[in-house]
């Protein structure tokens, strides 16, 4: 239990700061359009999709890998608060627009992630994480 | 420096939390409860909400970056639906996507007001 903990605390800090370089790497001047959270939203949706199918991973690595890397480097909440952010602005379309191309693409892009592991390595397992 | 400890004791703060709120759901139910994740990412945007109104910039690192950031996730959410679309559980899935974007939209606004 402990041990599972730290996995996901090891995971959480890993996937946290790969956040924040790559989004202080992509917006830096800051853009109109928040393209570093759509960014790492959709390479951690198709990575996770990829890992999770694969079935490659052990329950302790799916731990520290899935639900602390993964789950920690992607985000809801900053998608969020730029949906909230550009709304009061008075921009409703960007703001409508970047939701629904995270939705779509990134829905899009774990069933891609899961795709491409299934061929690779021709399970058509399903596992949850 | 400094910084890059704050988030990553956010983030391994966060991710915990995170499992701790879908893995405490789970158990409760019994069973793997699609929306669990929800439960987190509304929890993480009401925090977000409430720090980015009212706690010191030089805590965003700690509390925002880190704590919220981790705390919510959008890749699991994605995969979850991928998962549930894959199985034609397509109004189950138009639920969870109205609970997590729908929620987490609320509970940033939220946040805001009463931070």
């Amino acid at each position: 239990m402990a041990a599972d903990f730290l996995a996901i605390a090891a995971g959480g800090a890993v996937g946290s700061l790969a956040r924040y370089l790559i989004a202080l790497w992509l917006s830096s001047p800051p853009p109109a359009f928040p393209w570093s959270t759509l960014a790492i939203n959709l390479l951690g949706s198709f990575l996770l999709g990829f890992v999770a199918r694969s079935g490659a991973l052990g329950r302790r690595q799916m731990l520290f890998v899935v639900v602390g890397t993964l789950g920690s480097f992607t985000t809801f909440s900053a998608l969020a608060f730029e949906i909230v952010e550009r709304i009061e602005r008075g921009m409703p379309g960007a703001s409508a627009g970047y939701a629904a191309a995270t939705m779509v693409l990134g829905i899009g892009a774990a069933w891609f992630g899961a795709e491409v592991s299934s061929r690779i390595v021709g399970d058509d397992g399903d596992n949850r994480c | 420096m400094l910084t890059f400890i704050a988030i990553g004791l956010g983030g391994a703060v966060g991710a915990c939390l995170r499992a701790a709120i879908t893995g405490g759901i789970n158990a409760a139910f019994g069973r793997y409860f699609e929306h669990a994740v929800a439960v987190a990412n509304i929890a993480g945007c009401f925090a977000l909400g409430l720090f980015v109104s009212s706690v010191d910039p030089a805590l965003y690192p700690l509390l925002v970056t880190g704590l919220c950031g981790a705390l919510t996730t959008f890749s699991t959410f994605a995969y979850s639906s991928a998962e549930l679309l894959r199985a034609g559980r397509n109004g189950r899935w138009l639920i969870d996507s109205i609970l997590n974007l729908g929620g987490s939209l609320a509970g940033v606004t939220l946040g805001l007001t009463f931070g």
